[in-house]
């Protein structure tokens, strides 16, 4: 077999649902997923799928995310939210003269807001099926990720882990229709304990940072240019480091590009108030980010002295460096595979966020390149070729066995993100509750089948999940939202603590109980024995 | 206001309210007119459904809240509306609530605010503004009545160890005690067992009253368990903790170069407990294993003749890592939230 490219991108979003507000701030990061990054990514599978374009990329898509893109309000939401994008857009056009700089980025925002919800609209506003279709015509290969994205090597318990890892599977199959094969570990976390849980569900790949691999032991042949099998039978598939900086570094990354669209200049803030209605200020008259936007990186300006956008050029730039990419990707190819003797796996994993939300012309940069290389040469020279992860294995099916190193793929491969001075309050926290929902769970077994205290069980065990997040100790690291990351998991632990009282002292308030199902009802069949 | 039917005054309550306008049903007519004008409210089609169902508790929420409820300062989201004492105690029972002081004086009609009802509200629920049916309880986190410890590896040679102790333990008088058992290991990590077996790595006397400390451990593969010993003397162990694996920073020793060919359908389930590594264990069907001889830092391969079969591919220099300390250090970890 020739060299092989695996493009993992993992998506993810932590679950967000206000049904108690008209407006949500933090609901919006779900619908600028959709508009920037998920129907981008379905308008390249379409692309694909009606040129004929023989690649493959794995997606990863979290159940939190999953569970998401099913609730109904959510998807009334998000239909909102792409609507303001046309409106707004069409305005903003409307409003400038022929004559204006602004006008290519006006057309493009408006075809890009009219498209992506006609998109939506078109796939029942299901991307879950929308997707699995593609993964069935095998343009994609979906995997799963941890149940609510906790982080394994964090939580270092194996009832939790467990369950993140089965009500992943189950939540995959629910949505998407099909059993995954794959797992992206959260944060790349690797440990024993979750590899085991992973082969317990008949996993058979999942992704990880290079030192995984290169830390190993024993030490690796082919360093991070194959993939390993776990002792479970797990593929890990280490990220390539230059790759990986070539996408993804502010400094020497391509999305640094001055023609590319600038990120934090918005029409929402820019726009002439009488063009704004009340989902554009979310509701309170609060301007914020709309998605319209028209201004260029530039360069290293103020953002007061960015300048208009020019989708040709961007356009431009994005081929350019699609070419860039797939050349040298076919150069490490080529002296890798002279080094080791064999022919390389290069793996090029990244957020898919970045692909569209925070990279606006990422899916055309993505889909000029895995078409270059569905060609199956570059200048002449044989490429790799861009395959899922299972397709891989099934060609490969010989590598080397080694015990994965324990890591991340935080600062230093490590931990100290999600476990520092500014959230590790939380890690007790999460302990107690799960002791206390593993005494409940063994204490009411018996009576579980009964209608309030099943779904008080169930609820109890939803609420802790929904509090081992990775994601609310990484924005309390971060700063940015803290109100948000420190109350959620408060929330739902203070939710664990008022049910399973109501258990034990048989007052369980059913309305209460109701409510919460209303909000964070994910993981609608979640086993509550795993935690026994 | 109140001469509209209980639905469509309940959209037009919480519409008003998502917009910014406090005190909502003692609007007269000709306010509620001035005010939707003002905000340009595009308003649903009241004969279509409503976004919630009107019921008898919904009617009675709203009512008791519309004189006093009101909206965020700038939107629902609780980024916003957090107080600042909370991010220091998440437990405590305003964490959640919404800063009212904020909005009082910012209504732009200038109605008045029954204060006392607003904080009967702010003291009960968790999130005032929220839709009646969704209002609960304020948040809380109840003192525990579990002892436990914790040990989470940070980071190669970074030990975090978090505890709580209750109950009867609490009145052990005397010292308390972690005592660190360490092994540095490669391949399967030894359990909890194994590890209690060997002597504790380091023994540190830390303040009972902390809720965690992080302890600078050898930067070594280590796996380690951490057992809190209350009393002086030899002390009563209170607790063990689960077993935490130290991330390495350097390339593994060698070892064992084995190979392993695993067709797509072969059965994970039998391979857990790391199968493939174990010599003689019974593989399922669709997986062969191969042991090659062995594997050295660099990657290369020494057949089992004592011959070189093969070169490593070159590896990143930046993965060396610097010396391993020998003894523990403490460092406090942030007070008891």
């Amino acid at each position: 077999m020739s060299a092989s490219l695996v493009i993992a991108l993992h998506g993810h979003l932590p679950f967000i649902h206000h049904p108690e507000h008209e407006f949500f701030l933090e609901e919006d990061w779900l619908f600028e997923a959709v508009a920037d990054c998920y129907l981008p990514l379905l308008f390249m599978f379409d692309g694909w799928a009606r040129d004929g374009v023989d690649a493959q990329i794995t997606l990863g898509l979290s159940p939190p995310l999953l569970s998401m893109l099913a609730v109904p309000l959510l998807r009334e939401r998000t239909v909102r939210a792409l609507q303001a994008r046309v409106t707004l857009a069409r305005r903003a056009l409307h409003e400038h003269s022929a004559d204006s700089p602004f006008r290519a980025g006006l057309i493009c925002a408006v075809d890009e807001a009219e498209r992506g919800l006609a998109r939506f609209n078109d796939s029942n506003r299901d991307l879950a099926r929308a997707f699995a279709e593609h993964h069935v015509g095998g343009r994609v290969e979906l995997m799963t990720c941890g149940a609510t994205h906790g982080l394994q090597p964090v939580l270092l318990d194996p009832p939790s882990i467990r369950a993140q890892v089965k009500e992943a599977v189950k939540a995959h199959e629910r949505f998407v229709g099909v059993r995954p094969r794959g797992i992206w570990l959260p944060e790349c976390g690797v440990h024993p304990l979750g590899l085991d849980a992973v082969a317990e569900e008949g996993l058979t790949f999942t992704f990880c940072e290079d030192r995984a691999v290169r830390f190993a032991w024993p030490p690796p042949h082919h360093d991070v240019y194959r993939p390993l099998w776990s002792p479970e039978g797990v593929a890990m598939f280490p990220r390539d480091p230059d790759s990986a900086r070539e996408v993804w570094s502010a400094e020497q990354g391509y999305p640094g590009d001055a023609r590319y669209r600038e990120f934090y200049r918005d029409l929402g803030y820019d726009a002439d108030d009488s063009w704004l209605d009340a989902v554009h200020k979310q509701g309170t008259g609060a301007r914020k980010n709309v998605g319209v936007k028209i201004h260029k990186i530039t360069g290293r300006v103020g953002l007061n002295d960015k300048q208009p956008y020019d989708p040709a050029a961007a356009a431009s730039a994005a081929e350019q460096h699609a070419w860039h990419f797939a050349r040298r990707r076919t150069e490490d190819a080529a002296d890798v595979e002279a080094a080791i003797g064999t022919s390389p796996c290069i793996t090029a994993a990244f957020d898919a966020e970045l692909f569209g939300h925070w990279w606006h012309e990422g899916p055309w940069f993505l889909d000029r390149f895995l078409r270059i290389l569905a060609t199956g040469d570059v200048d002449g020279r044989p490429c790799p070729k861009p395959v899922g992860a299972s397709r891989y294995l099934e060609h490969e099916p010989q590598q080397q066995v080694a015990h994965p190193a324990v890591s991340s793929w935080g600062d230093g491969g490590a931990f100290e993100v999600w476990c520092n001075r500014n959230n590790d309050w939380l890690h007790r926290r999460l302990h107690d509750g799960r002791e206390r929902l593993s005494a409940s769970v063994r204490q009411h077994e018996a009576a579980a089948s009964t209608s309030v205290v099943g779904r008080c069980l169930r609820q109890a065990t939803r609420e802790l999940m929904l509090a081992q997040s990775s994601d609310w100790p990484f924005i309390l690291t971060m700063g940015t939202q803290m109100g948000y990351g420190l109350r959620r998991p408060v929330v739902h632990l203070s939710r664990l603590h008022r049910l399973l009282e109501g258990l034990e002292t048989g007052r369980v308030d059913e309305a209460d109980l109701l409510q919460i199902e209303d909000r964070d009802g994910v993981f609608a069949d979640v086993d509550p024995r795993t935690f026994r | 206001m109140r001469s509209l039917p209980i639905a469509r005054r309940l959209q037009l309550v919480k519409l008003l309210r998502a917009h910014g306008v406090k005190d909502v049903e003692r609007l007269r007519e000709d306010e509620l007119k001035d005010a939707l004008a003002r905000l340009s409210i595009q308003l649903p089609d009241l004969d279509g459904d409503l976004p919630f169902a009107p019921s008898s508790s919904i009617t009675a929420s709203s009512s008791s809240s519309s004189s006093s409820s009101s909206p965020s300062s700038s939107s629902p989201s609780s980024s916003s509306s957090l107080p600042s004492s909370s991010s220091s105690s998440p437990s405590s029972s305003s964490s959640a609530s919404v800063s009212s002081s904020s909005f009082i004086d910012r209504g732009p009609f200038g109605t008045r605010v029954d204060l006392q009802r607003l904080q009967q509200l702010d003291e009960h629920f968790d999130d005032p503004d929220a839709l009646p049916r969704f209002r609960e309880a304020k948040t809380s986190l109840p003192e525990s009545v579990r002892t436990f410890v914790r040990a989470i590896a940070v980071k190669p040679g970074e030990l975090y160890v978090t505890w709580q102790l209750q109950g009867d333990v609490v009145s052990i008088g005397g010292a308390t005690r972690l005592a660190i058992h360490a092994v540095d290991f490669v391949g399967t990590a030894p359990d909890a067992r194994a590890l209690l077996e060997s002597t504790p790595r380091f023994v540190v006397e830390v303040d009972r009253a902390a809720p965690g400390w992080y302890l600078h451990v050898p930067n070594e593969r280590l796996a380690i368990v951490v057992r809190v010993i209350l009393g002086d003397g030899d002390g009563v162990v209170v607790a063990v903790s689960n077993v935490t694996l130290t991330p390495p920073s350097r390339p593994a020793p060698c070892g064992p170069f084995v190979l392993a060919s695993i067709a797509p359908g072969a059965d994970r389930r039998a391979l857990r407990g790391g199968r493939l590594f174990l010599a003689g264990a019974s593989l399922p069907a669709g997986v062969d294993v191969i042991v090659g001889g062995t594997i050295d830092e660099s990657g290369s391969v020494t057949g089992v003749d004592g011959t070189i079969v093969s070169h490593g591919a070159l590896r990143s220099s930046s993965s060396s890592s610097p010396s391993s300390s020998s003894s523990a250090v403490l460092t406090r970890g942030k007070d008891r939230p």
